[in-house]
């Protein structure tokens, strides 16, 4: 016995096994092994001695479930005792007693299937003769009733490791799905299809859009045929209406778990005739729903079903799926703050920008501006264009050291501080000492760096008036392909109460250039990066280019020359005259 | 990753930082710490040596712009030991050569 026991590896398979070797060794013609099975016992096995029929009685017992008390199994299944049945014809606790007589049965003996939890299962026996009670018999059964709960209780253990670790291997794939991914929505598409077949014959994720309404993001099925028919009838029955399922679970943030879902019991939720046909057409026969849930707040749900496999939900499914969806709802959530940081970073950086350039006539100019990074931050980086007088034009550029929320309130600060400085003061070395008083009294540790230069025109010419506070001076492209650096030093903007800046004029004839740039332009480390020489000797090859052309050459040399991907903001300015 | 390293030497009351690398946003928060646990032992000279850095960005520029102005707060000396062209260059954009104190022999004040 012990020997059959240790081969098998589950009881459906040790059963025939049991009963031949309780029949065989010990004389008796048909045996029956039962289990308990959510509330009844049922049988699992017949053993009938060779040659031997017993149709009806057979018929029967594998048809018939037992509650405790109930004909021999059953009283066995209360008592947690053997018991013997001289000639069941005679038994008045026997329901089977018609079909036993029948086909010749009389003597029946049973014995519990039991562990320390409790009976798990019963063995029967019986003879076509009637049998005189044998209690070593009874005995030795019951020792082996105890052995073969022991092989059962172990198998269950196994099965419930493995189902674990099936669990917990699921879970650290979705996970690592989630963690992997800032789009949500084919990273839930991912995990939805990770749950079919393995733990649901279907699986959706819905989410919750802040307007209420409820979107599909996923559905995966083991049959794609009810896809289709599932998704025709939730366009009919929205469950945002529905009182169970999808639509309760996101009203409530809490899960709902469907062991069996009993065919009649679809009538009580379908809306009308034709839901009920689909709801039955779907097949479905166990369910449950988990909130997608983030910071106390249910973000969505995803839904498992079972139709064809027949699996029936339990609670330790029902927390892996919990678990679940909190990691979904996590993932959603910080995908959402990502999204939305990365928005807000987008305006605030196009308010810190002009929208559009203005005309100027007889001076072409053009703007270039890449934001380092994901774009999830505000970069540093300024430049504005704009009228100051008839004739007279102000073009600056300007870095804020560091990024993120303090950079761009410093950014907008300067930016505005130099267009309304520019309305009252002509001469761009003051227009900076006003700039640097005010970061200085705003008493942050950011500073910036600003080219200030005021353009006017002079009949075909244009004189350019031009400041730098710690700004790299713009570079000056003659027509006629010579490159200088325009400007001279000057202090950093916001760091010392007694500033010095320097002026600086020049004239640009038509044809000649001059161009703005920020250090994200020549961030030249060893090995990468455009060095100012290398930004040099660019514009001489591009001499009597447009200002457009110019910008778009560094910009992309820029760009180019940092493989990795900028490191820094680049902003580029480039006024030319027209020729 | 950048790469960076400071190092720390001390003789009676003179602490050099010895810059080496790249120092930029990535490097820059190693460099304020091991500038704030100096001041906290109170030197009386603290020397900044460039000659290793390679390159240096605003962030870094910051660093020591705000060093200057806590050691001016706390009456100590702060001397720079300028780096190579490139990064001496980004001082000299800013006048800051002309702000801050650069020493050519940092030997000079150590012995002091």
């Amino acid at each position: 016995m012990t020997r059959v026991l240790s081969k098998a590896t589950s009881i459906g398979e040790a059963a025939p096994k049991i009963l031949g070797a309780v029949g065989e060794s010990l004389g008796w013609d048909v045996g029956a092994i039962w289990t308990i099975d959510r509330g009844v016992l049922r049988c699992v096995d017949v053993w009938k001695a060779p040659g031997l029929d017993v149709p009806e009685f057979e018929a029967i017992t594998r048809e018939k479930t037992f509650p405790p008390g109930v004909g021999l199994p059953g009283r066995v299944w209360s008592t947690g005792a053997s018991a013997w049945i001289e000639d069941v014809g005679r038994d008045d606790n026997f329901p089977r007693a018609s079909m036993a007589a029948a086909e010749g049965l009389h003597g029946a003996f049973a014995f519990p299937i039991s562990s320390g939890a409790g009976v798990l299962g019963v063995v029967e026996a019986f003879s076509r003769q009637v049998r005189e009670p044998d209690e070593d018999l009874l005995e030795m059964m019951a020792a082996i009733g105890t052995q073969i709960g022991l092989f059962i209780q172990h198998r269950e253990a196994e099965d419930s490791i493995r189902a674990s670790e099936r669990r917990f291997a699921f879970l650290a794939e979705a996970g690592a799905l989630l963690a992997a991914s800032l789009n949500y929505e084919r990273t839930l598409a991912k995990v939805a299809r990770l749950g079919v077949p393995d733990l649901a014959d279907w699986c959706a994720v819905d989410v919750l859009e802040p307007d209420g309404t409820i979107r599909r993001l996923a559905v995966a099925h083991t049959d794609p045929a009810k896809v289709a028919l599932a998704n025709r009838m939730r366009r009919r029955y929205p469950p945002e209406d529905a009182g169970a399922g999808l639509g309760k679970v996101l009203r409530t943030g809490r899960s709902e778990l469907y062991p069996q879902i009993a065919p009649d019991s679809l009538e009580t939720i379908a809306f009308d005739d034709e839901h009920l046909n689909i709801l039955q057409s779907l097949g479905l026969t166990s369910g449950m729903w988990v909130p997608l849930t983030a910071r106390g707040r249910t973000l969505g749900a995803i839904t498992f079903a079972s139709s064809d496999s027949g699996r029936v939900y339990g609670p330790e499914d029902l927390s892996l799926a919990d678990e679940l969806g909190r990691l979904a709802g996590v993932a959603v959530d910080n995908a959402r703050l990502y999204e939305e940081r990365s928005h807000i970073a987008r305006t605030l950086q196009r308010s810190l920008l002009p929208p559009r350039l203005p005309e100027i006539p007889g001076i072409e100019v053009a703007a270039r501006y890449r934001a380092a990074g994901e774009g999830n931050e505000v970069g540093g980086d300024f430049y504005d264009v704009f009228e100051v007088g008839k004739g007279a034009w102000a073009v600056m550029i300007g870095d804020v050291c560091g990024k993120g929320a303090g950079a761009a309130a410093i950014t907008g600060l300067a930016r505005h501080t130099l267009r309304t400085a520019a309305m009252s003061e002509w001469r761009p070395r003051r227009i900076l000492v006003v700039l640097n008083e005010a970061l200085v009294r705003n008493e942050t540790d950011e500073y910036c760096t600003v080219a200030f230069a005021r353009l006017s025109s002079m009949g075909k010419r244009v004189r350019v008036t031009l400041a730098c506070g710690g700004h790299p001076p713009p570079l000056f492209l003659g027509a006629d392909g010579t490159v200088e650096a325009a400007g001279r030093p000057g202090t950093l903007l916001g760091v010392f109460p007694d500033p010095e800046f320097a002026t600086a004029v020049l004239d640009l004839q038509p044809g000649d250039a001059l161009l703005f740039y920020t250090d994200g332009v020549t961030e030249s480390r060893p090995g990468v990066g455009l060095s100012e020489t290398a930004l040099r000797d660019l514009l001489v090859s591009r001499t009597g280019d447009s200002a457009e052309k110019l910008a778009d050459a560094v910009e992309r040399a820029a760009v180019e020359a940092q493989p990795d991907g900028p490191r820094d903001d680049i902003a580029i300015v480039c006024v030319r005259v027209s020729e | 990753m950048t790469d960076f390293q400071v190092s720390v030497s001390e003789t009676d009351g003179v602490v050099s930082l010895s810059l080496t690398g790249e120092l930029d946003l990535a490097t820059a928060g190693r460099l304020e710490s091991e500038l704030r646990r100096v001041e906290g032992g109170g030197p009386s000279v603290l020397i900044i040596d460039l000659r290793q850095l390679r390159f240096i960005d605003s962030t870094g520029l910051r660093l020591i712009i705000g060093a200057d102005a806590r050691a001016r707060e706390d009456g100590r000396r702060m001397a720079i030991v300028p780096g190579p062209v490139s990064v001496h260059k980004v001082f000299e954009l800013a006048l800051l050569d002309k702000r801050l104190e650069f020493i050519e022999d940092p030997s000079t004040l150590e012995g002091a």
